[in-house]
């Protein structure tokens, strides 16, 4: 870090670029910050919202409605799906301007982000913030597009553009923090910091005053918004404090860390993941040598058709899991009907207890020649996943039993657990998500933490 | 007069110039990064109807019993102890007259792949493999940057060999 400049790397996201108001609160948090004798980056999200005109989905439709059956080019996308940011750092640079402060838009390349060339979910391979602190140096504030890179290698003349994936603005504010050797990364948002449940199902969530990389990246994987677990992971490996704060008002938000200075603190909060859809592969009714590799090819088959796996569970006779409802009609074509040969037999999947047309079919076709074994798949639609996390916790015996017990006593039925060092899962129907949390909630004390 | 914009190796020769050797990998590597295997725990089956779960589950509490990978099936469920808490495990399962198998000499595969949320098709190619390497897998799980695998001793070999692969 340069000695004579102490750096703060500002994230905005949606919520605080959204109306004029919020980009004016966001700009006078930077300028305060300014004042105070720190170097502000600013990094910002994109404006537009689902539903406007210059919103990413709207620019995505405009494309995709030219001819449905042709998807468009990921490379193209990938231009495109990085204009909402490009627009907000101009008009975010433009409010500092106008308020008197010298400020600078960057594209994500511009500001040193070079990543690997995955269009769409790119990885960042390094970060060379050279311009990015002359910037700093000239007294002028570096607005940063988050969300995009670019690829030095893509044959093309000059660098290719490429964007982040979800969460892709977290993992450029730590990334440049991380480059830069920042004092302290501020995410601002529209709520006063990490809460323990999503305030719209607990009035009474309180916020973490403080929380360690892991509990958060560890909440953020299981469903809750808060920080990507990408941002989490590069500001642990590279040591950078994040304060995660409401752009909206004075509350001091959530500090994280690396250690863990709150070893009494047994839980950290609830996340959900909603709109799940749960999958039981019966393969008791295969020989038992055959199981294993019906059972590797099947989930080699979603591995290859890019099916995203939640609470997977195997065992002898049977594998499950639950993947979102985006991807289980994909789920369904996949496995219905499907034919496995396997140690000297022939397997038929058929989604549900008994044949749909197509496992009929097959059985029909492959009638003449061998008698096929079904091997019936449970499809439980409309499921949401509900997580506590708490890492001390989990080292208690009885988390399983009141977790059980509290879900019992609101009448929620558990379709099926999975768990991990720092946190339990279960999978309810949609309809009990809010009884659900609000009970877990309560049952783990989370209403006093602090 | 126009400022010249010096070198950044001119400029910061003292202090932590950490962007004059860029990482060439800054964040971790796209896919499975690692594997480690820890030993020592034992697989419990319970035969149990759905009501009795909740039921069993206090009872191993209340005899300070801490235990992970629950995972329920139509006809009971299953978890897994560490081999210490193996005989208190079967002790109290016992005195509720339930119906239970206890295996030792179980270990935990941690395959390591951040993000892994994101990289569609990941887990499910992690349990592809593992299936395929002829391991017998007891109990899956996952965490937000890794997947874990409960087999044998002889079965972490397999999978792991299989992974680096």
């Amino acid at each position: 870090m340069p000695e004579e400049l102490k750096i703060r790397v500002l994230k905005f996201g949606g919520t605080s670029v959204r109306t004029p108001e919020a980009r004016q609160r966001a700009a006078l948090r930077v300028i305060s910050a300014r004042e105070r004798g720190v170097a502000p980056i600013v990094v910002v999200s994109a404006i537009g919202r689902k539903g406007e005109p210059y919103a990413t989905d709207t620019l995505i439709e405009m494309v995709r409605q030219i001819d449905p059956a042709v998807p468009p080019d990921e490379r193209e996308m990938d231009l495109l799906m990085a204009c909402g940011e490009i627009m907000s750092s101009v008009v975010f640079a433009h409010i500092l301007k106008t308020l008197g402060h010298a400020a600078m838009a960057m594209r994500g390349g511009q500001a040193g982000i070079r990543t690997d060339g995955v269009y769409g979910n790119a990885r960042i391979s390094e970060v060379s913030p050279i311009g990015l602190v002359e910037v700093l140096r000239r007294g002028a504030i570096p607005v940063v597009c988050g969300f995009q890179g670019v690829w030095v290698r893509g044959g093309l003349p000059g660098a290719e553009l490429t964007t982040l994936g979800r969460g892709g603005s977290d993992t450029t504010a730590a990334a440049l923090a991380a480059a830069v050797g920042a004092e302290a990364l501020e995410i601002y948002t529209d709520v006063d910091g990490i809460k323990t449940a999503h305030p719209s199902i607990v009035p009474n969530a309180q916020t973490l005053r403080d929380a360690t990389y892991g509990e958060i990246a560890e909440m953020s994987h299981l469903g809750a918004g808060v920080l990507h677990p990408r941002a989490a992971e590069i500001a642990m490996k590279y040591e950078v404090p994040v304060i995660v704060r409401n752009t909206f008002s004075e509350d001091e938000g959530t500090r994280l860390t690396a250690s863990d200075s709150f070893a009494d603190r047994r839980a950290t909060g609830i996340a959900h993941t909603g709109k799940l859809v749960h999958f039981q592969v019966d393969l008791s009714p295969a020989a038992a040598e055959a199981r294993p590799h019906l059972r590797g090819s099947l989930l080699g088959l979603l591995s290859d058709h890019q099916v995203s796996l939640f609470m997977a569970g195997i065992s002898d006779g049977e594998f499950s899991f639950a993947v979102p409802r985006s991807q289980a009609e994909r789920v369904r074509a996949l496995m219905d009907g499907l034919v496995a040969p396997q140690s000297g037999a022939t397997h038929v999947v058929q989604i549900g207890r008994n044949p749909g047309p197509i496992a009929s079919s097959q059985a029909k076709l492959l009638a003449p020649d061998t008698e096929p074994i079904s091997l019936p798949v449970t499809m439980t639609e409309g499921c949401t996943m509900i997580s506590f996390v708490g890492r001390a916790y989990m080292d208690q015996p009885g988390v399983y039993a009141d977790a059980l017990e509290a879900l019992a006593r609101e009448q929620v039925p558990v379709l099926q657990t999975s768990d991990s060092v720092a946190s339990l899962s279960v999978l309810v129907p949609e309809s009990e998500l809010e009884s659900a949390v609000r009970a877990l909630h309560k049952r783990f004390g989370l209403e006093q933490i602090s | 007069m126009r400022q010249r914009i010096e070198p950044l190796a001119r400029v910061h020769t003292k202090g932590d110039a950490r962007w004059e050797k860029p990482a060439t990998e800054f964040e971790r590597p796209r896919g499975i990064s690692g594997t480690s295997v820890t030993k020592d725990f034992a697989h419990v089956a319970v035969t149990a109807l759905a009501d009795q779960r909740r039921i069993i589950v206090r009872a191993l509490a209340d005899e300070g019993i801490s235990f992970d990978f629950l995972k329920l099936r139509e006809s009971g469920f299953d978890f897994l102890v560490a081999e210490r808490d193996e005989e208190a495990a079967g002790r109290a399962l016992g005195q509720h007259r339930v119906d239970h198998e206890i295996t030792s000499g179980k270990v935990i595969v941690t395959v390591e792949a951040v993000n892994m949320r994101e990289e569609e098709g990941l887990i499910a190619g992690i349990l592809s493999q593992a299936s395929l390497s002829g391991a017998p897998i007891t109990l899956v799980g996952d965490q937000h940057d890794k997947v874990l695998i409960v087999t044998t001793e002889e079965g972490a070999e397999k999978i792991t060999e299989c992974l680096k692969s």
